[in-house]
Order: structure tokens, then C-alpha cells, then sequence
């Protein structure tokens, strides 16, 4: 019994976390046709920024508002200096935020150090769920997780600027013939995207800790996750995120030795089965 | 002539080194209905693309009385539409959503655009019962619906009609047939059609325009265009 609770409370909240990771990635991909290699490099710069400005004394919540809203001026500067001037050459476009990825990594990594840090708890204490052990941390994690993404999908599906969005990537032409502004809408599009990564970048640096090369990790994921949901589908990726999200957290706890192979599987399985991903490239 | 709605002056479009619009002028008038007919690969299309912004050109363009510009976005808002060829629907979103975004760059009342919405499902009542329905779903004929719905949307000073029915049944191309004229009698819509069709376009237009391999090469009225030897043999088939 304890072992269920255990991994619906860990897998919610690794999932919500995997799907605040994905999600810039596969909207940034679902508009403008970019694979940004630098999205892991996001999170953890977030990261980075929140624990720099706790060294210089701002409280956690303030540090943390730095951070998503630093990263939101950031990624659409990056897509402006780094990615605009290759558009239209994909392979140069990853080449490029492959790079920009290693270069932040270094000057992270030398600013800070290259050893693993974490932010501390939002909040303190904990609770017992049937015999489980559940920081008020991790709940409020998830609550504020999932507040994001549901406020995304708001976001999306409710206001004229959400649909642009989605009408974008769907139809680039039909987009312009409506009088849709892409490259602006696209730069929003980027700003949203460094703020998701922030955020989850945070939530991962205060769980599991962060160092400047665990950025390729979650490179991997959010890659893993968005190629499992169809790139750049939204829902595709939300439902990815929860598949792995708790199938790592099941393997995690029934055979800790195989980590990291039961996503592989997955997306095999899928990619056998379904090239396009689960939802194709129906960005709705 | 000045003062007419659009006029084009010496409009050329390359694509590479392929010439596929070569020094193309022509006026539209308010209020009239004018039709570029020619065969496959004439370049009405890429004229109609050139006006929108989709593809650059060079020569000069003037809308309203003033230089057209060069992004489409700014195009729309002075009120230059486009219903492509190909529709170019957002074919994951609902019929009603595509048509809402049509109106995405009017800053007017919202009751005026639901009065435009109105009159769409008037002329469409289809798309009325199907509002909900995302579009990939509809059929070829409805799709030609939103996307001619989505472009009045935009409450056109000109709109710019890429071959409406194209590969439609004949009762579909009929509707749409009089959905045009019961627009025209309502709201003096100016239009600038694109059509391989003759009878179609002869049907419609108050004045027409040859065009060949990128040139204009006639002009005139119904009357005149079928009265002209060279229309006659080439396209009216006698
Ligand atoms: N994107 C493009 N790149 C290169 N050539 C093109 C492109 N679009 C059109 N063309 C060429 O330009 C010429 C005009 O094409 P266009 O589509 O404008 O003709 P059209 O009159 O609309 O024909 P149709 O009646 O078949 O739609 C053709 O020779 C076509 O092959
Ligand atoms: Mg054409």
C-alpha cells in the first residue's frame, strides 16, 4: 500500500516537473520548426540565476521570480542572436544551440563550480499519507506545477494571443493571411518557453539538485518526452510526461538498477508502433 | 487613373531565375468585382501572393491611395484579404475558431465582429450547425466555406478570391456562386478573383484580365473579352 501512495505522490510530482521541462521545448518546435538544444541549458541557467541571487541575500520566492522572469527576457534574446540568423538551415540550427548550450554550461560552471547544488525547500515540514512521508514541499511543488499548466493551456486555448499561437503552428500561411504577426508572436513564444524551463529548472534544482552538465540531461528528457508525445503537440507532450514521468517512478521503486531504460523502451515501443508520436503534430 | 481602390504598376515576380510575373499592371475600382483569368500556371496565384506579402516583388503597388507594405500582418490591416488557394485553414481548430480568427487584427467593437459572424452563417448556415466541428473534418466544399468565411471575417475593403471553387461539385460551386452575388448586393464588396474558369469568372466579374505565362495580354468587359477572337478560340472553345 505505502509502495502505491509512494509512487503516485513521487510520479505527480516528477511528471508535473518533466511536463514544465517538455513543454517550451515542443512550443517552440510546434511554431517555429526549431529543435532548441540549448532548452536543458535553460533550466538549468534558471536554476543558476535563482541560486545567485540567493547568495546575495534575496529571499527564495523573490530569487525565484528572477529567474523565470530573467529566463523569459533571455531565450527570446537568444533566439535573436543565436538561432534567427540560421532559421532556415536546421542542422545549423542545432549546431548552434548545441554550442550555445556547452559555452553556458562553461561559464556557469565557472562562475559557480561544477558540483551539484540545491535550492532549499519553499516551505518546510511534512505529513503522513497512509504510512507515506510527504513534505509540504513536494505538495506545493505540484500545486503550483500544475496552477502553470493548466494556466498555459488557458493561455493557448482562451485568448486571441494563445490561439495566434496555435494557429501558427498549424498553417504559417494561413497564419500571415489573417494578419498574424509571426516573428513577434514567436519571440512571446520564446519568452514563454525560457519561463517554463525556469521554472522547471528550479523545482529540479530543489529536488534532486543541479550542476552546470546536468543540463544534458534534461535535454534528454524533454527530447525524450515531446519525440514520445509527437513534436510539438502540447497534449501529446502533457501525456509523455506523465507516461514517463511514472514509469520511471514505478521502476525507481521496483528495480532502481534499470533507470533510465524503461522511458528508452517506451519510446521505442511508440516510435515502433506510431513514427509520428502519440499525437502527431496536432499542436491542439 | 488615380483614385481606384488597387492599382499595380509594374509588378514582375522571379522565382530564382524563373520570370513567373512579368511587368503586370492593373487597377481595381471600389465596388468592382475584377477577374485574372488564364490557364494553369499563368502566375495568378503568384500574383495574388505578391499583394499579400507572401512573395516579394518588385514594382509598385498602391492600396487605398497609399504604397502597399511589405508584411503580410500590415497588409491584412488595411484591409487587403486573401482566401488562398489551398484554403490554408488551421485544420485542428474548430470551424468557428478559424472564422473568429479572422477578425484576429480588427480592434473594433466585439459586436460588430459578432455581427459579421452572423452574417457568415447567414450566407453559410452550414457552417453555422458546424461550428464546433474541428475543420479537417468538413468536407472539400465546407472547407471553401470557412475559408471564404474566415477572409469576410476580416470585413475586406478588397478581397482577393484564389479559384473559390475549385474542384467542387457543381451544387457546391453553385452555392458559393450565390453566396458571392448576395454579397455583392448587400455590402458593394470589392473583389479581385483569380480564376481558370471562364464561366465562372464571366459569371462574376465586371471587368476581366488575360493573363499568359506572367504577362497581361488583354482587358476589357464581359462583352468585350467574349466578343475577342483570341479569347474565343483560346478559351470559350469555338
Ligand atoms: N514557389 C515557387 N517556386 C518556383 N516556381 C513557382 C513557385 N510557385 C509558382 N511557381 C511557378 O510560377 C508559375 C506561375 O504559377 P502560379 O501558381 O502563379 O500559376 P496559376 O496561374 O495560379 O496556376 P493554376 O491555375 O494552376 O493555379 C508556374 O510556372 C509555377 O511553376
Ligand atoms: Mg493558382
Amino acid at each position: 500500500m505505502s509502495v502505491v501512495v509512494e509512487v503516485l505522490v513521487l510520479g505527480f510530482l516528477i511528471s508535473a516537473l518533466y511536463a514544465l521541462a517538455a513543454l517550451g521545448f515542443t512550443m517552440i518546435f510546434g511554431v517555429a520548426g526549431v529543435l532548441n538544444l540549448a532548452h536543458g541549458a535553460f533550466a538549468m541557467v534558471g536554476a543558476y540565476v535563482a541560486i545567485g541571487a540567493l547568495d546575495r541575500g534575496l529571499s527564495l520566492p523573490l530569487a525565484a521570480l528572477v529567474a523565470v522572469v530573467g529566463m523569459a527576457l533571455f531565450a527570446p534574446l537568444f533566439y535573436w542572436l543565436i538561432v534567427r540568423p540560421v532559421e532556415r538551415h536546421p542542422i545549423l540550427v542545432m549546431l548552434g544551440t548545441l554550442l550555445a548550450a556547452v559555452v553556458l554550461e562553461q561559464i556557469v560552471g565557472l562562475s559557480f563550480s561544477f558540483n551539484s547544488q540545491i535550492l532549499p525547500p519553499l516551505v518546510g515540514g511534512s505529513f503522513s499519507l497512509l504510512g507515506v512521508r510527504v513534505t509540504y514541499d513536494r505538495v506545493v511543488a505540484s500545486a503550483i506545477a500544475l496552477a502553470v499548466i493548466t494556466g498555459l493551456w488557458l493561455f493557448i486555448h482562451k485568448t486571441p494571443q494563445g490561439k495566434a499561437i496555435l494557429a501558427l503552428s498549424m498553417e504559417r500561411k494561413g497564419a500571415a493571411l489573417v494578419g498574424i504577426p509571426a516573428r513577434r508572436v514567436i519571440l512571446g513564444v520564446w519568452a514563454i518557453s525560457g519561463a517554463l524551463a525556469a521554472v522547471a529548472g528550479l523545482f529540479i534544482a530543489s529536488f534532486m539538485g543541479i550542476s552546470p552538465l546536468e543540463e544534458r540531461a534534461l535535454l534528454v528528457i524533454a527530447f525524450s518526452i515531446v519525440v514520445l508525445g509527437g513534436l510539438g503537440s502540447i497534449p501529446g507532450s502533457l501525456w509523455a510526461a506523465f507516461i514517463i514521468g511514472f514509469s520511471e517512478t514505478v521502476v525507481q521503486q521496483v528495480a532502481p538498477e534499470a533507470q533510465g531504460l524503461a522511458s528508452l523502451a517506451l519510446l521505442m515501443l511508440v516510435l515502433t508502433l506510431r513514427p509520428q508520436g502519440l499525437l502527431g503534430r496536432a499542436a491542439a | 487613373m488615380a483614385g481606384a481602390l488597387l492599382e499595380v504598376e509594374g509588378v514582375s515576380v522571379h522565382y530564382g531565375k524563373a520570370c513567373a510575373l512579368h511587368d503586370v499592371s492593373f487597377r481595381v475600382e471600389e465596388g468592382e468585382v475584377v477577374a485574372i483569368i488564364g490557364p494553369n500556371g499563368a502566375g495568378k496565384t503568384t500574383l495574388l501572393n505578391a499583394l499579400s506579402g507572401l512573395v516579394p516583388y518588385r514594382g509598385r503597388v498602391r492600396f487605398a491611395g497609399r504604397d502597399l507594405p511589405k508584411q503580410p500582418h500590415e497588409i491584412v490591416g488595411l484591409g487587403l484579404i486573401h482566401c488562398p488557394e489551398g484554403r490554408s485553414l488551421f485544420p485542428y481548430m474548430s470551424v468557428l475558431d478559424n472564422l473568429l480568427l479572422g477578425a484576429y487584427r480588427r480592434r473594433d467593437e466585439p459586436a460588430e465582429i459578432e455581427r459579421d459572424l452572423e452574417m457568415v452563417f447567414e450566407l453559410f448556415p452550414r457552417l453555422k450547425e458546424r461550428q464546433r466541428q474541428p475543420v479537417h473534418t468538413l468536407s472539400g466544399g465546407e472547407q471553401q466555406m470557412v475559408a471564404i468565411g474566415r477572409a469576410l471575417m476580416a470585413r475586406p475593403r478588397l478581397l482577393m478570391l484564389d479559384e473559390p471553387t475549385l474542384g467542387l461539385a457543381p451544387i457546391v460551386r453553385a452555392h458559393i456562386s450565390q453566396a458571392l452575388e448576395r454579397l455583392r448586393e448587400r455590402t458593394r464588396l470589392t473583389v479581385l478573383l483569380a480564376e481558370q474558369n471562364t464561366e465562372f469568372a464571366f459569371r462574376h466579374a465586371d471587368r476581366l484580365y488575360l493573363l499568359e505565362t506572367g504577362r497581361l495580354v488583354r482587358e476589357g468587359t464581359v462583352h468585350e473579352l467574349k466578343e475577342d477572337p483570341y479569347v474565343q478560340k483560346a478559351y470559350l472553345g469555338s
